[in-house]
Formats: structure tokens, sequence, C-alpha cells
């Protein structure tokens, strides 16, 4: 039976990532990420140690080819937030995955898809630096990024529950209560 | 009623609080489910808010609930309104801000309150009803077994002294009998104690003056005895105040004094002097006791004393006994006691070194005058100090020092004494005069007085202001010789020893033996006879002294009893007028033979009187009894013909070494001639003392001398011989 489940398990995360590729950049999950992830870097109780002197910077990383829709984000981020997340300046960067180490320190990274080493090297570099990392596509969480966001019948936030310490990252208690732990 | 009210509290409490903990389940339901609420709405995640809201209405009590965010309802549920309920709101918090970002509304159904008091309610019914039961039995209970005690306590409670209590018809349970019989022998002591008591205060009657009185000291009661002490009586005294008795000699400070203790709830207790309605004087040892009841407050005062009078009496006379009447001080009876008392005594005998010269040369009046002074000053120099201070014999004073004063302290003290008296000086109206002392010491607590006698006259002897006795010195030996002289007088008195001796004194017209003097002779253990020369100095130093002039008067009115028409004169000395034991055994010895008109007394060393008004009244005395008085070895010393006249004596007799060279010496023939002139002046008979051989026998003839008395005329001999003549 627990072969069984395994067995659906892993059909199910083969559709969802497939049809993630197949269907390229959801419009809709773009806009529900691009409005609930500035706000989950508020919930990072030592944020206040994370701002640039511009306040909170977040870095969309992408691939050189989507670059359009990393601009996209930007714009749908910039658009809801208006340059202001609670008492701090929001600003958002764009970098490729392979610039990445060469780009300022951010406050938190979203990722967008690339390749397997571009998306590890950039979690890392986040867990490294006790950022966030956030990412478009759910399975991207395999490669230890930190948080990700899903579409069903509602909302789905996950998070990476064996990624946690090595982030370092401290959430408001509540933020735990209503996420899915991936485990 | 009273269980009403129990009940009545019990639901307002009781179902008060049960609601208020609905209210707090509501509540409770509210703040699990508002931190996601808040964080599902800080992330705009309103499908997760909704789902929280359908879970909520799940809840069996929750009837409805209302999400409002941002002032926008998220999410509502309505409900039956009918149904019982109780409402509860929270705020929502934003998790990042923390400000007010909604609220949420609860309606939470109180079904199962409702249930949960009717429970209560049923059973409270049924436990009060239990209760009124056993309060009913209980009260028919305790009235069946309290019944007996409250009829017991009536009766207890009006129970009058010398009244029987009748229990007999009063139920008799184990219990009651028990109350009874305690009863019964708590009013047996009652009664015992109140006869007791009764006779208590019958024997203070009789034995005491009592009186009570009320606290503004009006006398409430008075007994006989208190009668008897005042003279009024019971009708003037009760309702009168207590000052009714009071003497003018008792100082305010004194009622002063008492009123503040008593006013202060303490016992008083002194001794005073009252006075009769006669207006005589009388003395009482007083106490009076405040009477306070339960509170503490004061009653009334019971005051019992006891008549002291004849006590005081007896002591001022004690007191007169033992003070010199001169200087007021304590004479040598008060120096004996308290020499007696003292542990380690020091003595001190302070002797005014020219007192014979002052009371010739000035008279008694300045004698009397430097005795005074010397005295307060004596007196001021030892205050403070360890000391007391006496007067004795003719200017002689004591110091008597007991444990707190060491030898050197006290040889200080006295040197101090002495340089005191030194310098000070006699003012009289136009004359002046220094007196000096010297002073005699020991520590020794047997031999007190004699051996710091010894020391002064060892003092006196050398010119030194002050002799400490130490036994090592020659002093020792006189008074070991003393001692056995003392011892051989006193075996010679207990065995008759003491012998009476008599002189001729021959009439120098006639020749005839018309008085004989008396005088005392010891006969020693081997017969032979002992002159007074030999042992009346050492008798004088102690009571023996006394002893043989008594044994002296005794022999003299024993024997001349027997010879009549013979007059016989008797030795006293100034020691003896001093002594009231000696005058008295003189007078009884008069009373009992009858004979005064035949003695004469002759005083001898008559210039030591120092009283001299007590002298004047027993020569008075002895006058008023026939008796005839004469002055002894007059013309020598510093006697003088004033005090003659003040003594009112009728004897001269002229001393004997003025009369011994009388026929050769012309001094002597110039004296005794003044003073045969001057006693012939004043009508007083003379009689010459010493006539030991013809010529003085002539000369003293011829000068008119009316008595002539000496062994040319007559040796002493035993009476006996002249019993048989």
């Amino acid at each position: 039976m627990k072969r069984i489940n395994t067995f659906i398990i892993w059909v199910i995360f083969l559709f969802v990532s497939l049809s993630a590729q197949a269907s390229d950049y959801s419009d809709l999950l773009l806009r529900t990420q691009a409005s609930i992830y500035p706000k989950i870097v508020l919930l990072d109780r030592d944020v206040s140690v994370k701002t640039h002197d511009t306040g909170v910077l977040l870095i969309i990383v992408h691939l050189e080819k989507e670059l359009e829709i990393a601009e996209k984000m930007k714009v749908l981020i910039e658009k809801q937030y208006k340059g202001r997340i609670g008492n701090y300046p929001l600003n958002v960067e764009l970098s490729t995955y392979k610039k990445l180490a060469m780009t300022k320190l951010a406050t938190a990274y979203v990722l967008l898809d690339g390749t397997m080493e571009g998306q590890t090297d950039a979690a890392r570099h986040a867990s490294s630096n006790n950022r966030l990392s956030f990412t478009y596509n759910y399975n991207s969480l395999k490669v230890n990024a930190l948080v990700s966001l899903i579409l069903k019948e509602k909302v789905y936030i996950y998070l990476n529950k064996d990624a946690v310490d090595d982030y370092g990252i401290r959430f408001l208690p509540t933020f735990y209560k209503i996420v899915k732990l991936l485990e | 009623m009273t269980l009403g009210l129990i009940y009545y509290a019990f639901q307002q409490l009781f179902e008060h609080h049960m609601l208020e903990a609905e209210r707090d389940k509501a509540t409770l339901i509210l703040q699990t489910i508002e931190p996601i609420i808040s964080m599902n709405a800080y992330l705009g995640m309103e499908d997760e808010i909704a789902l929280i809201g359908v879970q909520t209405i799940a809840h069996q009590d929750v009837l409805g609930l209302r999400i409002i965010l941002n002032g926008r309802e998220v999410w509502s549920q309505d409900y039956d309104d009918t149904i019982e309920h109780v409402h509860a709101t929270l705020p929502v918090t934003n998790p990042i801000t923390k400000q007010g970002d909604g609220v949420l509304d609860i309606s939470y159904s109180i079904d199962n309150f409702n249930l949960a008091i009717l429970d209560v309610r049923k059973k409270l019914i049924w436990y009060l009803g239990i209760l009124a039961i056993v309060f009913v039995l209980f009260g028919l209970i305790s009235r069946y077994f309290l019944h007996p005690l409250s009829l017991i306590a009536s009766k207890v409670k009006d129970y009058k002294l010398g009244t029987k209590i009748d229990f007999s018809d009063i139920r008799m349970d184990p219990e009651t009998v028990a109350i009874t019989d305690a009863f019964g022998r708590m009013l047996g002591n009652i009664r015992e104690y109140t006869v007791l008591l009764e006779r208590y205060k019958l024997s203070v009657d009789v034995s005491s003056i009592v009186s009570r009185m009320d606290v503004n000291g009006k006398l409430t009661y008075v007994n006989d005895e208190f009668c008897k002490a005042c003279g009024y009586t019971r009708d003037e005294l009760l309702n009168a105040s207590c000052d009714i008795v009071r003497h003018p000699d008792t100082s305010n400070k004194v009622y002063q004094q008492m009123w503040e203790t008593l006013k202060d709830k303490r016992v008083w207790k002194s001794s005073i002097k009252n006075r009769r309605k006669d207006g005589s004087d009388y003395y009482i040892k007083l106490t009076v006791v405040p009477i306070l009841d339960d509170s503490d407050e004061l009653i009334e005062y019971v005051a019992i004393q006891d008549d002291i009078t004849k006590i005081i009496e007896q002591q001022e006379q004690i007191s007169r006994q033992t003070t010199d009447l001169t200087t007021g001080l304590p004479n040598r009876i008060r120096l004996e006691e308290d020499s007696r008392e003292a542990v380690a005594p020091k003595l001190a005998f302070i002797a005014i070194d020219n007192y014979h010269v002052i009371k010739d040369y000035f008279g008694y009046d300045v004698v009397n005058q430097t005795l005074k002074e010397t005295a307060a000053l004596l007196n001021d120099s030892i205050a403070g100090k360890d000391c007391n201070l006496y007067k004795l014999g003719a200017g002689e004073f004591v110091l008597l020092s007991d444990q707190a004063t060491n030898v050197a302290q006290f040889s200080s003290i006295c040197k101090e004494v002495i340089h005191i008296v030194d310098d000070h000086v006699i003012y009289l109206n136009d004359d002046s005069f220094n007196i000096r002392a010297t002073a005699g010491m020991t520590s020794d607590a047997k031999n007190l007085l004699t051996y710091a006698s010894l020391a002064l006259q060892h003092a006196q002897q050398t010119k030194k202001e002050l002799i400490i006795f130490e036994e090592t010195d020659n002093l020792l030996l006189q008074h070991e010789n003393n001692l056995v002289w003392t011892r051989k007088l006193k075996h010679a008195l207990k065995e008759k020893r003491m012998a009476l001796f008599v002189q001729p004194i021959v009439n120098s017209t006639t020749m005839e033996e018309e008085k004989f003097e008396c005088l005392v002779r010891l006969i020693d253990t081997d017969g032979s006879v002992i002159s007074p020369f030999h042992f009346l100095d050492v008798a004088k130093k102690s009571t023996i002294y006394h002893q043989i002039t008594r044994e002296v008067i005794s022999m003299a009115f024993e024997y001349f009893s027997q010879i009549p028409e013979k007059q016989f004169s008797i030795n006293l000395s100034v020691e003896d007028l001093q002594h009231i034991e000696t005058l008295d055994f003189l007078r009884t010895k008069l009373d009992e033979y009858n004979i005064g008109s035949r003695l004469v007394i002759e005083i001898v060393e008559s210039e030591g009187i120092d009283s001299f008004d007590e002298a004047v009244e027993f020569i008075y005395d002895m006058k008023s009894r026939g008796c005839k008085i004469a002055i002894d070895d007059f013309g020598t010393g510093y006697s003088n013909f004033a005090y003659l006249m003040q003594l009112n004596v009728d004897f001269i007799k002229i001393d004997g070494s003025l009369i011994r060279d009388i026929d050769s010496d012309r001094n002597s023939q110039i004296i005794c001639s003044t003073i045969v002139d001057f006693a012939q002046q004043l009508g007083l008979t003379t009689v010459a003392e010493f006539v030991h051989n013809q010529s003085v026998l002539d000369y003293t003839k011829n000068m008119g001398i009316d008595y002539l008395q000496g062994y040319h005329l007559g040796e002493p001999k035993p009476i006996q011989e002249l019993l048989k003549q």
C-alpha cells in the first residue's frame, strides 16, 4: 500500500512537472506569486538586518531566454506594491543565473525556471546568506529552495521543511500554521 | 427564608459565572482561529479564510460567525436568532503591523449551559431540602436537651445569698444532675467564702481603723475604731470629707502625692499625723486601696489604719534619750548601738583641747555656743561621707564610719575635720577666740571606745593632732592593765567585796563628829584594802563605775538608816549626774529609807558639768527631798563662784591641795580666806579637807572654816566600826 502511494505521488509529480514545462508560465500563478512572495519576505523576523539602504531588494533570477517573464513579474510586483512594502521601500531587480554570483546580495530571491545546476547554485547562494528563496515552480523546491506556491482549488503555500535549518530563517509562528510542509 | 437566600445567592453567583465561562469558550475559539485568519488575510488568501469559517461553524455550539476585514465582511454564517446564545468578538491583528485589520464576531449556543444549570438547580433544591430537615431535627433535639439548662440558668440568675435553689422540678438527665451538682457545690463555696469574708471584715474592723471613701474623698463608711480614734460620731463623719481628721502639720504635698497615687489606681501607704475632734494629735499608719470595677474603673477607696501614736511617742522618747540636748547630735547610747551594728567600724574621739578653759573663762552660754558651732562644723565637714557624728562627754565628739571607708580614708577625714576645727573662730559680742581639736582613732571593732579614748589621751599628752591606736603601743599595756582592774572590780561587785568606809567631818567649833563622808574601798581576795585611787579611773571608762556608785548609795542608805542623827555624804561625779539609772536609783533609796534630810550629795569634778540646766534641775529635786548639796574639791581647776550661785549649793569643800600647806603657804592662805569670806557672804557652809596635823587644824579653825576633815581628825574606817560605837 505504501508503495502504491509513493507511486501515485511520483505520477502526480511527473504530471505537474511536465504540465508546467509544457504550458510555460501561468499568468495567474505569476500574479499570485507577485502578490504573495513580497509579503512573505516581511514574515522573516530578521528582515530588518537583511534590507539594503534602499529597503527590501527582491531579485528575480532567470535564464537569459526568460527575461520577458522576469520583467513581467517585476512589473506585476511594482504595480501592486508601488515601491513600498510595510515600512520598507521595495526594489525589484533582475539577474540571470550566470550573473547571480556577481550581483549584490538581495533580501530574497525569486527563482524562475532554469537549469538544475543554476537553480541549485542560486538556492545555495540564498541559503548560505540566510536569504529567502522563492520558486516559480513547485518542483524547484527539490534543489533546496525554500518557499513555493501553487494554485489548485485554492492557493497552497509550500515550505521546504528540510531546508529551513540550512537557511536559518525565523518566520513568524503563525506562518507555519498556514503553509504546507514539504518533507 | 435562609434556605431561600442560599438558593438565590447560589443562582446569582453560579449562573453568572457559568454564563461567563460559556462566553470564554466562544472567545477561546476566536483566539484560536484569529492568528490563522490574520495571516491569511495578510497574504490575501481569502479562500483559506472562508475555509476556516466553514470549519469553525461546524462546531456544534457555534451558531454563527462573521469575519470582517478592513471594513468588509469577508465571510459570514447566519443562524436562528431564537436559539439562546452569547456573543463574543475579537479584533483581527495584522501579523506585521500589529494593527487591527478587522473583527471576528461569534454567536455561541448556551444550550449546554442551560442543561447544566437545570441539573444544578435540581440538585441544589434537593440538598437544601435535606439541610432544612437536618436543621429542624437539630432544633428539636437541642430544645429537648437544653430546656433543663435554661431552667437552671433562670433559677441561678435570681439567686441571692442566703437563699436556697430548688432544682427538683427540673428533668434530671445525667448531664443535668452533673450541672446542678456543680452549681450546688459552687454556691456552697460562695457561701463559705462569704462567711469567711465577713469574718475577715469583722477581724479587720475590730483590730484596725477602717473607712471607705467615694472617688471624691467623701467618707461612705467608718467603723467603730475610726470613731474612737478621731472622736467624731459616725453621723458627723459620713458624707464628710476625709480632710475632717487632717492635721494642719501634714503638708499639702503628702495629700497631693496620695491622691495622685490613688487616681493612678495604685495602693498608697504612709504614716501620717491626724487631729481628733478635740484638737489632740494621733498618728496612724495608713494604707489606702483603690477599688476597681470589672472595667478597671475606680469605684471607691478603702482605707485601713493602725493607731501608732504610742509607737511614735516611744520613738520620740527614745530619740530624746539618744540625743544630746545641746547639739542635737546622737549621744553615747546611740553610738554604742550603732557601733554594735557596724560591720567594720572605725571610731575617732575628737576633743576640743581648751574646752574647760572656755567654760570657766566664758561661762556656759559661750560653751554651748562653741559646742553647737563645732557640731555644725563637723557635720558639714563629713557631709556625703560614710561617717556619723556623735556628742559624748565634755567637749568630746565621736566620728564613726563603717566598711565603705578604709582606715586610711578615715584617718584622712579625721585630719581634715581637725584642721577645719582649728581654723574656726568663735565670735562673741565683743570678743573672739580660736578652738583646737585633738583626735584619737582606732579600727579595733571589739574595743572601739576604749582604744580610741586611749589614743586620744595619748594624743593630748604628746600634743599631736591625731593618734591612731596601734596594738604595739604602750597604750595597749595600759589598756590591759585596765582590763585587769575591770575584771577585778566585776568580781568584787559580784562577790560583795566593795566596802563602805567613812571618814568623820568634825564641827570646828564643837569638834564633834557630826558628819561622815562615805568612801568606797575594794577588799582584795587576800583581804587587803584597795583605795579608789587605783581603780576609779578604770571604772569610769566602763559601766562598772555606775554599779560602784549604786553599790555605795545602797550601802550608805542601809547603814546610816541604822545610825540616827548622823549626816552622811555621798560623792557623785558628773558622769553620775548624767546617768539616769543612777539618779533613779538614788531617788528610790531616798523614798525607801526617808533619810534624805541627813544626806549631803558631794558633787565632784563639777567643772565637767556640760548640761548645766539638768544639773540645776537635779539639785532642785534633791533639795526638795531634804538633801544638802556640796561642791567637792573647790578652789582647784577652773571652778568659780559664779556657778556656785547658780547651782544653789549648801557646802563648799575646799580642796585638800589648798589646805595641806595652809599653815605655811601664803598663797593658800589668801585663796582659802577669799573662799571663806565669799561663802560666809552667801551663807554657805565651808569644809576643809586634808587636815593632817595640829598646825593645819589650828589654822583652819582660826580662819573660820565651819567643818574639818582629815587624817588628823579621823582616818577612813569601815562603816561597821561606826555601827559598833
